[in-house]
């Protein structure tokens, strides 16, 4: 790839007959997306590296020395490189995300987000046989991807050809599930739902106790093996997740106002803060 | 330049006026989930307006998994990347002032980024009537 720029230098390429500025290392979809040209994405996500598994970015690449060849490419992946010249428009692209949004259509008919960039698109009814018993997963792998990249791999794709689906070890509650909720967060069509009732939370089959606040009782926002996990990975203390945002600023503000009040009184620091400070 | 929010609790009122500028500029009609600046009462008449303090060594960012919460080194200012996010919460839980929110209307975590992109000039302290909030731009020499 003698064509591919190592350097660090930003170079420039062509999007949509508009100069686009692109820096080394960088995809096709990043610079479009900084020139504020809209790429249609599913599987996209800045967390974790582009995977490729929608194909509703495909754009058409190419350069004037290749002679008029022109290849459809997925923007996340294909490298930025100088003098290329990029279509997200021409009628190929748009021919070939139609068809991507048709099977879609077909796999998903009940997903509004697929409905709407279908619509977007012009294809308002699907040209294939509806898939029996459809769910809401395009099974894009983002939830995977995800979990395995910030949590801790609990989930994967399992079985095979069109059975294939986004599941647990045998079916069951993942014994590594941390019940953090990035993959119900992250899924692009709302696929993967979860439920919380007071202090407890349910997803993918299996209930998580929510830690408590260490001052008042009440359930903080992460479950009791996403705290000791979040403790080990991020290398913290272990009171980083122990109380709760409404009793942590309560106690800042009692703490400020102490201050200001001996402020007011004209003196500059407390006269027991030493004694009184330290507690975190 | 560092951008530099300075609260003086003394001089608080307790009008809410900074809660109102920020859930005005920050959300949808100024709905007070928006807001990432609250006013505590702390005594009689004695109010606290809190938002981020824009930590240097921030628990957010190191308890966030993904390093969606980064420092914008001219700014000094603690911002939050909403396509990174995972949402999570670990920033929520970490934080020891309780300055990370979550908007469950909008599934988006905030918090004060002293109006970054929103004008760039805090605008809860553009309407603070009392000055308890003031902007001090800092250049990089002088002390912090």
């Amino acid at each position: 790839m003698s064509e591919v720029n190592l350097g660090d230098a930003p170079f420039t390429m062509t999007i949509d007959g508009k100069r686009v500025e692109a820096r080394p290392g960088e995809m096709v979809l990043a610079a479009a997306k900084r020139a504020g040209i809209a790429i249609p994405t599913l599987c996209e996500h800045k967390a974790v590296e582009s995977f490729g598994s929608c194909r509703l970015c495909m754009v058409e690449v190419t350069k004037a020395a290749w002679k008029g060849w022109k290849g459809l490419m997925t923007a996340c992946l294909y490298p930025a490189a100088p003098d290329l010249i990029i279509e997200t428009q021409s009628e190929r692209v748009l021919h070939v995300r139609r068809n991507v949004l048709d099977l879609l259509l077909a796999r998903c008919p009940d997903s509004t987000l697929i409905q709407r960039l279908a619509a977007e698109h012009g294809v308002q009814q699907t040209s294939f046989s509806v898939r029996e018993q459809p769910d809401l997963c395009i099974l894009c792998g983002l939830c995977v991807r995800i979990c395995e990249s910030a949590a801790t791999s609990a989930i994967s794709t399992v079985k095979r050809g069109h059975h294939r689906e986004i599941g647990t070890p045998w079916g069951g509650p993942p014994p590594a599930c941390i019940g953090c909720l990035a993959c119900a967060h992250v899924c692009p069509t709302g696929h993967i739902t979860f439920e919380e009732h007071g202090a407890t939370r349910a997803i993918w089959g299996r209930s998580f106790e929510l830690q408590r606040c260490a001052e008042c009782g009440a359930p903080l926002p992460i479950t009791v093996e996403q705290a000791s996990f979040l403790v080990e990975r991020q290398a913290l203390d272990a009171s980083y997740f122990s109380r709760c945002e409404s009793c942590q600023r309560r106690a800042t503000a009692q703490t400020f106002g102490r201050l200001a009040r001996w402020q007011k009184l004209g003196l500059t620091q407390e006269p027991d803060a030493r004694q009184e400070g330290g507690k975190r | 330049m560092i951008l530099r929010l300075v609260v003086k609790p003394q001089e608080c009122i307790g009008c809410r006026a900074c809660e109102m500028a920020c859930a005005f500029t920050h959300g949808k009609d100024g709905q007070p989930a928006a807001s990432r600046c609250q006013t505590m009462t702390v005594g009689k008449d004695e109010y606290v307006p809190m938002m981020c303090l824009q930590c240097d060594h921030a628990a957010c960012v190191q308890s966030c998994p993904v390093s969606a919460i980064t420092m914008n080194p001219a700014t000094r200012t603690v911002l939050v990347d909403h396509e990174r996010c995972i949402r999570c919460m670990a920033c929520v839980v970490a934080c020891p002032f309780g300055n990370m929110h979550f908007d469950p209307s909008r599934t988006l975590i905030h918090k004060c980024d002293l109006c970054a992109g929103c004008g760039d000039y805090p605008r809860c302290a553009m309407f603070c009537p009392t000055k308890c909030l003031t902007v001090e731009r800092v250049t990089e020499s002088s002390p912090a």
